[in-house]
């Protein structure tokens, strides 16, 4: 394996007059002497630089899509909107709740009150509805009172 | 005067709500003028609707547009209503919103 092999894109640099240098901000200046380590552990390095370059190529390629797929649906509705809310007496409402690698977006747009408010309905936001289970305890509560009443 | 509620989704069969609407037109004895100029806007309204309905099913996002359309003798209201995704059934779909 030569040194150089590995310098694709300039993220590591061997140079005699330092062992490793590594920095974050700036990966195009990272260096790494391979010259006191054998060829076996030259070659795992090599395997792990190349595997590491891999799993960020996959992660970045499969955010892309995330991003592409929002971007589209965002300009599906944007443009409806448009279309539509410039008609008179239209009412227009699209909500759109996507969690992806890049996190969790919520969109509302239209020309409603609901959507000036910025508001999503409980189901498009994801949060648990109780209402149910306020109905079901009032029947609950009043089949009691009904079969207390009778008892007396 | 005639007066209907079309919903529209993505499963919506365009000429078939524009059957139903033709023959409620001519129950209340619209005139042919009338029924063909109902006709033709309700036709082109469905299909944009249903378009929009596939779009927000494929998209993943949900839509809701509402528009009426008003002549001497009819007022018809579409109502396009489209969830992303099939959620929960049962009870819990009646307390959806």
């Amino acid at each position: 394996m030569s040194n150089d092999s590995a310098s694709g894109g300039g993220a590591i640099k061997p140079q005699p007059s330092q062992a490793v240098r590594f920095d974050p901000l700036t990966p195009s200046a990272n260096a790494a002497v391979f010259s006191s380590l054998s060829k076996e552990q030259q070659d795992v390095l090599l395997m792990e630089y190349m595997r590491g370059n891999l799993d960020v190529g996959k992660k970045a390629a499969q955010m892309h899509v995330d991003v592409d797929a929002f971007r589209s649906a965002l300009e599906v509705m944007s443009a409806k909107t448009r279309e539509v809310s410039s008609q008179e007496g239209v009412s227009v409402q699209f909500q759109h709740t996507q969690e992806s690698s890049f996190g969790k977006t919520e969109v509302i747009m239209g020309n409603t009150a609901q959507a000036a408010s910025g508001k999503l309905t409980r189901t498009m936001a994801n949060e648990r509805n109780l209402t149910p289970f306020y109905y079901i305890g009032g029947i609950i509560g009043l089949l009691i009172l009904v079969s207390l009443f009778m008892h007396h | 005067m005639l007066k209907s509620r079309i919903f529209v989704n993505q499963s919506t069969d365009v000429e078939h709500e524009v059957r139903s609407l033709e023959s409620l037109a001519r129950k209340h004895s619209l005139d042919d003028a009338t029924t063909d100029a109902l006709i033709a806007e309700a036709r082109g309204l469905l299909a944009d609707f249903c378009q929009t309905a596939i779009d927000a099913a494929n998209g993943h996002f949900s839509a809701e547009i509402s528009k009426t359309i008003k002549g001497p003798k009819y007022e018809v209201a579409f109502v396009l209503r489209q969830e992303p995704l099939p959620k929960r059934g049962g009870i819990m779909s009646l307390f959806r919103r």
